[in-house]
């Protein structure tokens, strides 16, 4: 993507240089009362304006192509970040998790207790 | 079931031991979430700032066109739509030789923000993982942990009994407030370790959206200079001569070259900060540097918005 970009918008810039040089001399002309030298020079100013704006089209095409692919890039890496995020919510969840089983156990081992009183022990030492 | 004691006790401090060990040896502190939180911040002015240079860009484009159709110069009839034949939904400039510029300017605004978007995502899933959400940190509290470690203590406590374990109440409350401690200790050295991670993984994708971005921005630039060459030549030549509207227009376009100059220093300054951050993670000595100088073009960016935006109400203002 470097070189192709780089190397168009280093054309861009040449090409606009040229273009406020032309404009400069043409101002001159103008303002000097040689409208018909002014006016040859518009016609070369004008065809050199559309050659800028068709390298314009073509450059923002071919960016707005190359950020697509990078976007996708970025978004899979904050989706990878989004995974971390919920497997450090899960690991704490699982601690938690633990803290209320062993709570539902207890509850449950409580209630054992009352309903069947005086059971014996399932597993004698 | 009766658990001799005298057997897991050594065996779980062992345990204890190992993973306090571990943890130590890593350092357990929580994340600093500052630099984070600043890098997101900065992130986000860069997005705010390109879209709307973009926005104009693709305004005065657009602008260009219609003076291009009053003066002759472009057919209306280029710019009827077309529809595709085949889905009613899609349409284009086909009955123009080539598309028009501000219709590719638009795609390359909503593709740049796009970009920026994608980006700004990245820098607050950084800021959540390290702690510093809006929601608040994704791991609990010191106070939440030191509950949960008294629900264990208790839980167990009782389960114990339940079971016919004999456990006194002190090493009870040892084995559970170590265990979680240490629990705690082992998932902010995960945390940390998981962010290097992935600053690390990620850096050349940010390393691409640097020259991306920066490419953009000299495009933009290239365009505001097109559109000067444009727009002085009338009010250059204009009878009789006036000094003002020129005057006006260069201080237009001076303050849209700074803040695009500004846009592509912060773009150039974001690899660096990028990489500030994996030393943020292992609290390094030594000062931030990339990400002070990513936040200073941030600012200086912010002032050259100011500026734009007067510059373009004294344009606006009858002259």
């Amino acid at each position: 993507m470097a070189d192709t970009m780089e190397d168009k918008l280093a054309v861009l810039d040449a090409m606009n240089t040229s273009l406020g040089k032309i404009t400069n001399v043409q101002i001159r002309l103008t303002l000097a009362g040689q409208t018909d030298l002014a006016n040859q020079l518009d016609v070369h100013r004008k065809a050199l304006l559309a050659q800028i704006e068709e390298l314009q089209g073509q450059v923002a095409d071919q960016w707005t192509v190359d950020a697509a692919t990078l976007t996708e890039k970025l978004r899979e890496a904050n989706g990878d970040l989004q995974t971390r995020i919920r497997n450090i919510k899960n690991n704490v969840n699982v601690a938690n998790n633990a803290v209320q089983i062993i709570g539902l156990i207890d509850g449950a081992l409580n209630f054992l207790k009352a309903v069947v009183p005086g059971r014996p022990d399932p597993h004698p030492a | 079931m009766k658990v001799p004691l005298a057997k897991t006790r050594p065996r779980v401090l062992a345990l204890i031991l190992m993973l306090g060990v571990t943890v130590l040896g890593t350092g357990c502190a929580s994340v600093d979430t500052g630099p984070f939180t600043q890098f997101a911040t900065s992130v986000q002015s860069l997005r705010d700032g390109s879209d709307s240079q973009a926005g104009a860009a693709a305004t005065a484009s657009r602008q260009d066109l219609v003076e291009q159709v009053a003066s002759g110069e472009v057919s209306p009839a280029d710019l009827q739509l077309q529809f595709d034949e085949s889905n009613p939904f899609v349409t284009s400039y086909g009955f123009a030789e080539s598309e028009p510029n501000f219709v590719k300017l638009i795609r390359f605004r909503q593709g740049l923000a796009a970009l920026n978007d994608a980006m700004v995502s990245y820098a607050q899933s950084l800021v959540l993982l390290s702690g510093g959400g809006q929601g608040g940190d994704i791991l609990p509290t010191s106070a939440q942990f030191d509950q949960m470690a008294q629900s264990l203590n208790a839980n167990a406590g009782t389960a114990a009994s339940a079971l016919g374990v004999k456990i006194g109440s002190g090493e009870q409350a040892l084995l559970s407030t170590a265990a979680v401690q240490l629990f705690k200790a082992y998932i902010e050295n995960k945390r940390r370790k998981d962010l290097a991670q992935a600053i690390e993984e990620v850096q050349p994708r940010v390393d691409e959206f640097s020259l991306a971005a920066q490419q953009a921005v000299h495009f933009l630039a290239s365009m505001a200079q097109t559109d000067y060459d444009e727009e002085i030549l009338p009010l250059a030549t204009a009878t009789p001569a006036n000094a003002t509207p020129i005057l006006t227009l260069n201080d237009t376009t001076q303050a849209t070259l700074a803040t695009l100059e500004a846009l592509s220093s912060s773009y150039g300054a974001l690899p660096e900060a990028h990489r500030d951050l994996k030393a943020a993670t292992s609290k390094k000595p030594g000062g931030l540097s990339g990400l002070i100088a990513l936040t200073n073009e941030a600012i200086r960016l912010q002032g050259f918005v100011t500026q734009l935006a007067k510059a373009n109400a004294a344009a606006a203002a009858p002259q």
